[in-house]
C-alpha cells in the first residue's frame, strides 16, 4: 500500500468531510421540503404530518448546527496548517489572518454565514417563498465548495472549468445524498401511499443527480489520479478507488430500492416493504456519508498526476 | 440539451491537466544558475496560486546571513508568482528556502541555490 501523507492529518480531512456532509444535508433537507414532499405530505393525516414537520425542523437545525461547528473547527485546523502552527493558541491566532487574507478563510466564513441564515429564513413555518430563499442560500453555500479544493488553485481559465465541474458535483451530491435523511424520517412516519408518492418523485431526481455525479467525478477523478499508474500506485488513487467502490455500492442500494422494494409498496402487504425501505435508506445514508468523508481525505492528498 | 455532451466533454478535457499542491515551476535567478549582475529580487513561479500571507522566501549568503527584505508578496496580476526583495548582493553563492501555501491551503517547501558571478 502506498504511504498516505494526508496534508494536515486525518483529523483535518475528517472535519472537512463532516463539514461538507452537513452542508449537503442542509441543502437536501430544504430541497426535499420545497420540491419533493408537498403532494405526498397532503396524503397523510394531520397528526402524522405535524410529527414529521417537527422531525424535519430538528433535522434542519441539526444539519446547520453540525455544518457550523465542523466548519468552525475546519477553519481553526486549516488556518493552523497554513500557518505551520502546532499549539492551540498559535492556531487560533492564525484564524483572523486566514479569514482576512486568504481565499479559504474568507470563503468559508461566507459559507457559514449563509448556512446560519437558512433556519432563520424558514423560522417554524416553511412557506414556499421562505423555502425558496433558504434553498438559494443553501445552494450558494454548497456551490462555494468549488473555491476550496484542488480545482480552486490552478488559476486561469482552467480553474473556471474545474470550478464549474466541482459546483455541479457538490450540488448533485446535496440534492441526492442530502435528501436521504429527510426521506428516511418520512418513511418512518408516513403511510405507504404517501411514502410511495415521495419515492416516485425522488427517483427521477436521483437518477439525474447520479448522471451528473458520475460525469463530473470521472472528469476530475481521472484527470487528478494520473491514469492507471496513479490509481494503483498512489494514496490518492487508492482513496479514489475506495470512493468509486462506495459509489457503486450506493448505486446498488438505490437500484434495490427502486426496482425491488418500491413496487412492493403498492402490493397487498406494503408495511413490510416500507420497513425494508426505511432500513435501506438508512444504509444508503451511511454509505453516502462514507463517500463524502472519503472525498475529504482525497482533497487532502497530493493527486497522482502531481506525483 | 444538445449542448450537454459538449459541456461534459469540456469538463473532461479541462480536468485532465489539473495539478494540486504548489510546486516550483521556475525561478529568477534560476535554480542552480549563475547571474552576472546582482539581482534585486527573487521571484518564484509556482504551479498554483499561492497565499503570500502564509508563504515565506528566505535568502541567505554563504555565511548563513539573511539577505532578503522579509515577507514575500505576489507579483502584480500573477497570483502564482511570489517575489521577495534583496539587499545589495556581492559575488557568492546564495541559498533560497521557500515555504508556499497554495490557495487550497496545502503547504509545500523546497530550497535551491544560485550564484552571483565575480
Amino acid at each position: 500500500m502506498p504511504p498516505f501523507e494526508i496534508a494536515g492529518g486525518l483529523g483535518l480531512a475528517l472535519v472537512r468531510g463532516i463539514s461538507v456532509a452537513a452542508c449537503l444535508s442542509a441543502l437536501g433537507v430544504i430541497v426535499f421540503r420545497l420540491a419533493l414532499v408537498p403532494p405526498a405530505l397532503a396524503l397523510a393525516d394531520a397528526p402524522a404530518a405535524l410529527r414529521w414537520h417537527r422531525r424535519w425542523l430538528r433535522l434542519l437545525w441539526a444539519s446547520v448546527a453540525a455544518a457550523l461547528l465542523a466548519g468552525a473547527l475546519w477553519l481553526l485546523l486549516a488556518s493552523g496548517e497554513m500557518a505551520g502552527a502546532t499549539g492551540l493558541g498559535a492556531m487560533a491566532a492564525a484564524v483572523p489572518i486566514a479569514v482576512l487574507h486568504s481565499r479559504f478563510g474568507t470563503v468559508l466564513v461566507i459559507r457559514l454565514a449563509l448556512l446560519a441564515a437558512v433556519p432563520f429564513t424558514i423560522a417554524t413555518r416553511p412557506r414556499p417563498f421562505r423555502l425558496a430563499i433558504a434553498t438559494a442560500l443553501a445552494v450558494v453555500a454548497t456551490a462555494l465548495q468549488a473555491m476550496f479544493g484542488h480545482a480552486a488553485s490552478v488559476g486561469g481559465t482552467l480553474m473556471h472549468w474545474l470550478a464549474l465541474s466541482t459546483m455541479l458535483h457538490v450540488l448533485a451530491a446535496g440534492v441526492w445524498l442530502g435528501q436521504l435523511p429527510p426521506l428516511w424520517s418520512f418513511l418512518a412516519e408516513m403511510p405507504p401511499t404517501a411514502a410511495s408518492l415521495a419515492l416516485r418523485r425522488f427517483s427521477p431526481l436521483g437518477v439525474a443527480c447520479v448522471i451528473v455525479l458520475a460525469a463530473t467525478a470521472s472528469a476530475q477523478g481521472w484527470g487528478l489520479v494520473g491514469g492507471v499508474a496513479g490509481a494503483v500506485g498512489t494514496a490518492y488513487g487508492w482513496a479514489d478507488l475506495a470512493k468509486l467502490s462506495l459509489f457503486a455500492a450506493l448505486l446498488a442500494i438505490a437500484a434495490i430500492n427502486r426496482f425491488i422494494l418500491m413496487p412492493k409498496l403498492t402490493a397487498a402487504e406494503p408495511t413490510a416493504a416500507q420497513r425494508g425501505l426505511h432500513r435501506s435508506v438508512m444504509v444508503e445514508t451511511a454509505v453516502g456519508l462514507a463517500i463524502v468523508l472519503t472525498a475529504g481525505v482525497l482533497a487532502s492528498l497530493p493527486p497522482g498526476i502531481g506525483g | 440539451m444538445r449542448q450537454l455532451p459538449l459541456v461534459l466533454l469540456c469538463l473532461f478535457a479541462f480536468a485532465a491537466t489539473a495539478e494540486a499542491h504548489a510546486r516550483l515551476e521556475s525561478a529568477s535567478p534560476p535554480v542552480g544558475g549563475t547571474v552576472q549582475a546582482p539581482p534585486k529580487q527573487v521571484a518564484i513561479t509556482f504551479s498554483e496560486e499561492v497565499e503570500p500571507v502564509f508563504s515565506t522566501i528566505e535568502v541567505t549568503d554563504a555565511a548563513g546571513k539573511r539577505v532578503d527584505s522579509g515577507k514575500p508578496d505576489r507579483a502584480p496580476d500573477k497570483p502564482q508568482v511570489l517575489v521577495v526583495g534583496l539587499q545589495p548582493l556581492g559575488p557568492g553563492i546564495y541559498r533560497v528556502v521557500w515555504h508556499a501555501v497554495s490557495v487550497d491551503t496545502h503547504r509545500t517547501q523546497g530550497s535551491y541555490s544560485f550564484t552571483v558571478a565575480r
